[in-house]
């Protein structure tokens, strides 16, 4: 199996804060840095992605460092390439970085991690964001606030040869070779999960929905590459089968 | 599996539907091998389908382990998935299928709108 995970986001409630966040973690997802505060920002909106399904929607201003900070999967596997592909809309009055990337849940560290500046750049770090170690970045505006995109990242995990590549609606706009991408003090660690969220937070505005995630890594020979516009689909029971058991 | 819970609906594909996780509705059996199996909401189209999870919560009501399989119906062939031990409380469980397993080949919406899928006790 090479599709580890994907997620429309397409079932979860129709309501804010507590209820979102108790279904979000009854799937496995965990609040990294909680010092949840605001939670009530948490809520889901319709319609996610082409006009379909849900999505997760942040809106809050926290006042205290780790408020609303990153949300990480594990997808219970190790590996050390991996493709992952989101939706997203960053709302206008966004002035925090958001932040997509692989995550060593067993370390609890970022590995390698895509960020959105407000002025539509892409950077590229090796850790968690500004405060990690820079790696590359994209030109200005290749992405746009209060607009849908499809935002895929691929991590190549390695001290010498690890790799990174941004792509935008299937464009690359950050590409990345023989670069270390493995943060000091996590060598022989893996990527077992993927992590989104914001960074610089801190009294500043976080404004975002996201969701439509797919996660795959580049073993055996299906889905082992970028799925470029894909579009989860949530499908719901509505009825037993033809045949009962 | 039988309904069960604090105020179920009358169907087995009701009571599951439970959106909120929780005991207000629910389908259970303490009986291994036991399994049911719904039908889906048909939304896909002929596209060429990367991948189906299978997702469901699960948990158990006293302390004994159980084991809990996703079951998926295609065509004539029935598969499930790999071993979850489940805890007390409701945790979601999942199952990736990435080819058709009546077919063996890549998925279509179509094939997907017509499989049924439902919970296990493999204990």
């Amino acid at each position: 199996v090479t599709l580890l995970y994907h997620d429309s986001h397409g079932y979860i409630p129709v309501s804010a804060g507590a209820a979102t966040q108790a279904y979000l973690e009854a799937y496995g997802y965990y609040y990294r840095r909680s010092g949840i505060g605001p939670l009530t920002p948490w809520s889901v909106v319709s319609p996610g992605r082409f006009g379909r399904g849900r999505c997760l929607s942040v809106n809050a201003t926290p006042v205290v460092a780790g408020e609303l900070n990153e949300i990480v999967f594990p997808v219970g596997a190790h590996y050390t390439k991996g493709y992952f592909g989101c939706f997203v809309n960053v709302g206008a009055g966004n002035d925090a970085v958001i932040l997509v990337g692989a995550h060593d849940a067993v370390n609890d560290v970022i590995m390698l991690s895509a960020t959105l500046w407000p002025n539509g750049v892409v950077k590229v770090f090796m850790g968690e964001g500004p405060s990690s170690v820079f790696l590359g970045q994209s030109e200005a505006g290749v992405w746009k606030k209060e607009t849908d995109f499809f935002l895929e990242m691929f991590s190549g995990l390695n001290n010498v040869s690890g790799a990174c590549e941004v792509r935008i609606n299937t464009k690359p706009v950050v590409s990345l070779i023989a670069q270390d991408t493995i943060p000091a003090g996590t060598a022989g660690a893996y990527a077992d999960a993927f992590v989104f969220g914001a960074v610089n937070v801190v009294g500043k505005v976080c404004a975002y929905k996201i969701g439509d995630f797919y996660l795959n890594d580049d073993q055996g020979t299906k889905n082992n590459t970028f799925l470029g516009n894909v579009q989860p689909r949530t499908m719901v029971m509505v009825g037993p089968a033809p045949t009962p058991v | 599996m039988t309904i069960a819970g604090s105020a179920p609906p009358a169907t087995n594909w009701q009571a599951a539907s439970n959106q909120a996780i929780n005991d207000t509705s629910y389908v259970k059996t303490a009986v291994s091998g036991v399994y049911d199996l719904y039908a889906l909401d048909p939304i896909l189209g002929g596209q060429a389908v990367h991948g189906l999870l299978l997702r469901a919560a699960m948990r158990q009501d006293d302390a004994t382990q159980q084991n809990g399989h996703l079951v998926l119906k295609a065509g004539a062939t029935t598969v499930e998935g790999g071993d979850h031990f489940v805890n007390q409380t409701y945790a979601g469980e999942y199952d990736i299928v990435e080819l058709n397993p009546d077919t063996g080949l890549g998925m279509t919406g179509t094939e997907v709108n017509a499989m049924n899928a439902g919970p296990k006790n493999a204990t």
